[in-house]
């Protein structure tokens, strides 16, 4: 982070993937999965991608790794443009640029053992001679805490936190620069997860690797990394340095996704909050809240966000975002003309990237430009580190 | 007023090389309108708890070996399977971790819910369609009646999750179960459908045993919690002590793992695995109590606090006081 020299560097990435559609449609139509994604990655840093799934992570992973190609923009690593690079040079970028799957049960090859999975990054890389390789499989093993002994054995003889350790001596092999972690705490259990945790922490030290950390367990992230990404629907709407998250975030959907994180603290307001529902309830003689009443609760409690009291009353709101991120087809948004209110929130489901921003149909804040003018970037001075927000609130 | 009460209930599995105990001596109670969560991590035995509770475990291997289930009075361990399936479903009901395997994917999600409605209320299919739909307006999906013809591969992970909330509580059962409710979903589609299950159960006064890994969700939505440790419980207490004020070492550690939002703090991680195959609890300390009491803590390979009795004598759940238990011998009076 001290020198900044940008070790990868992403300018406008696109990606469309194409829907089948029938013979006769004279239309080819798309989904937009990426749009116009820009970032830097500095060397030695950890950067966090976080959103809801199916906002494009995974993609971008895929994109950057050269597992998928984009269809337009540009991906600078180390200063050479590897956008659209020639096989035979991809091959070298490669063993700079290694990847952590999220599920260590289907990453790992059930019929190679552990040396050979480890080592076949090294032989296809033709890195040491053959001897060298062996005894380096061994100290990796031994570098991610596992005994050494343990080469010959297959991946089912591990539980679930070896395998990713073994997921990760695979990933630091062929000594990479930048490392990709897709949600590869997620499928672990917490104690093993904090592990997990503490073992990146140490290689990135030791061997000053960069990490692009992809998850949606928001903590994490803020434990791991020094600025996040927050993407939403294929675009990045916020980029923050990472301390102090709920003072910081300025995005509305920043903010909501913060909303919803789980603290494992008790909180006092909780025994109020109860007291209250019960209330409630009783006021509600035949036992079930009315829809009409819920709604009005909710309308309340929409009111209440723009205040932006942070307490637990708050997180208690976020419980009411609506809707859910989902596919986006951007030909059918022409179709849509004059639709009733209920309709219009049935097309927020299944259409998100149809609007400018992807979180205009949910924003409590929303504007009438948020609709059809994508915002620009705005820049902010946050201590030592840069905030970037595309959000038409802060024009 | 208690509404289920478990009694030293212990399952088995049998392996071609041994017989463990995936779960030993559990004693719970419930009373009206409690929500009791169960924490542990993978491989504690919190699913298996659920499972036994409606004796839908997968038998052979797995079979329970002693204990009573207590519910409403009578012993769900000694009904006939008759007499059981007019409790499942109608009375006890469960949310299902995975929304994607617990529904019938050749089966239109309508015909899922009404199927359980015919089965357990004397209800007309037409009116079972109309309550159906209701229901599903009840949880909020939104074009209720379009939805009952889709078939679960056409809905999200939140709507199926939703369609199980529906169908759990289409007969407004006394007690619900929820394994992992939201675990497969999303951070903000989790947050809508813990709140609409919190709504629903208070609404339709049900009792709910949730059962989690994640100490975060518990800590919003449990009056009370109970850690599982390698089928057995070291703590029980109420959130609001376990959080303030954790007892056992475990309890200590796990939280200590966690990284929580906008507090910067060393995540301590806690060393070795959860005990696993032939490091559990024999099924032969069923014949011979002796051999438990000499196996020693469970949890003490991987605690920072352990004392040489740790190892040699197996301690009992102390009672702290009327609500907290801890299974520890630093908390020995």
């Amino acid at each position: 982070m001290k020198n900044k020299t940008a070790l990868l560097k992403v300018s406008n990435i696109t990606k469309s993937f194409p829907i089948p559609s029938s013979f006769f449609s004279a239309k080819k139509q798309t989904f937009q999965a990426l749009d116009d994604i820009s970032f830097e990655l500095f060397e030695g840093e950890c950067l966090g991608l976080v959103g809801e799934s199916g906002c494009g992570k995974s993609t971008l992973a895929k994109v950057l790794v050269h597992l998928e190609e984009a269809t337009s923009g540009k991906i600078v690593f180390k200063e050479t443009d590897i956008t659209h690079i020639e096989k035979n040079k991809l091959k070298s970028v490669r063993a700079e640029i290694q990847m952590i799957f999220q599920d260590p049960f289907s990453s790992l090859n059930p019929r190679q053992s552990i040396a050979k999975t480890i080592q076949e990054g090294l032989d296809i890389h033709a890195i040491g001679t053959k001897a060298w390789r062996k005894e380096h499989v061994r100290n990796l093993l031994q570098k991610v805490g596992l005994e050494s002994d343990l080469v010959s054995k297959f991946p089912h003889q591990f539980s679930g936190g070896q395998r990713q350790r073994i997921a990760i001596a695979r990933a630091i092999a062929t000594s990479p620069k930048l490392i990709i972690c897709d949600e590869c705490v997620s499928a672990l259990d917490v104690s093993i997860q904090a592990q997990i945790l503490a073992l990146l922490k140490d290689l990135q030290i030791e061997n000053n690797l960069s990490y692009l950390f992809i998850s949606h367990n928001i903590a994490v992230v803020q434990y791991m990394c020094d600025r996040i990404l927050v993407m939403s629907a294929g675009r990045i709407l916020e980029i923050l340095p990472s301390a102090n998250l709920q003072e910081n975030a300025k995005h509305p959907y920043t903010k909501e996704l913060l909303k919803a994180v789980l603290s494992p603290e008790f909180k006092q307001e909780n025994d109020t909050l109860k007291k209250e529902s019960v209330d409630k309830e009783l006021r509600n003689t035949n036992g079930i809240i009315d829809t009409g009443e819920m709604l009005a609760s909710n309308e309340t409690i929409t009111t209440g966000k723009t205040t932006n009291i942070a307490s637990v009353k708050d997180k208690e709101i976020a419980l009411n975002i609506s809707g859910e991120t989902a596919g986006s087809l951007k030909e059918n948004a022409g179709l849509q003309e004059k639709k009733t209110e209920n309709e219009k929130k049935e097309q927020a489901y299944t259409m998100t990237n149809s609007f400018a921003c992807p979180f205009y149909p949910r924003c409590p804040q929303a504007l009438a430009i948020c609709e059809t003018h994508v915002p620009d970037g705005k820049n902010f001075q946050l201590g030592h580190g840069m905030q970037t927000v595309f959000c038409h609130l802060y024009d | 007023m208690t509404l289920l009460s478990i009694k030293n209930l212990s399952c088995s599995i049998t392996s071609k090389k041994e017989k463990i105990l995936p779960l030993y001596d559990i004693n719970l109670t419930l009373s009206k309108n409690e929500t009791l969560a169960i924490v542990g991590e993978s491989g504690s035995g919190k699913s298996l708890l659920c499972l036994s509770l409606l004796q839908i475990l997968p038998s052979p291997p797995i079979s329970i070996e002693t204990g009573e289930i207590i519910f409403k009075g009578q012993n769900l361990l000694n009904l006939k399977d008759k007499e059981l399936q007019k409790i499942r479903g109608k009375e006890i009901s469960m949310i299902f971790q995975e929304p994607m395997t617990a529904l019938n994917p050749v089966f239109t999600i309508g015909e899922q819910i009404v199927e359980m409605l015919l089965t357990h209320e004397n209800i007309s299919k037409k009116d079972a369609l109309d309550k159906a739909e209701y229901l599903f307006e009840r949880v909020k999906i939104p074009f209720a009646k379009k939805r009952l013809e889709a078939y679960p591969h056409e809905l999200s992970g939140g709507m199926r999750q939703r369609v199980m909330i529906a169908m759990a509580l289409s007969c407004n059962p006394l007690l619900l179960l929820a394994d992992e409710p939201t675990t497969a979903l999303d951070l903000t589609t989790q947050a809508e459908i813990l709140t609409l299950i919190k709504e629903l159960k208070e609404a339709y006064e049900t009792t709910m045993l949730l059962v989690s890994h994640d100490l975060g969700l518990v800590a919003q939505y449990a009056d009370n919690i109970a850690v599982l440790y390698a089928g057995e419980f070291v703590e029980k207490a109420p959130a609001r002590e376990l959080f303030s004020a954790p007892k056992h070492p475990y309890t200590q550690a796990l939280l200590a793992t966690i990284p929580i939002l906008d507090k910067p703090k060393n995540l301590t991680a806690i060393k070795g695995h959860i005990p696993q195959g032939n490091e559990r609890l024999s099924a032969d300390i069923l014949k011979s109590p002796e051999l438990y009491l000499q196996r020693g803590c469970n949890f003490a390979p991987r605690c920072t606090y352990a004392l040489k009795k740790c190892f040699d004598e197996t301690p009992p759940l102390f009672s702290l006081n009327a609500q907290e238990q801890v299974r520890c011998w630093l908390h020995e009076k």
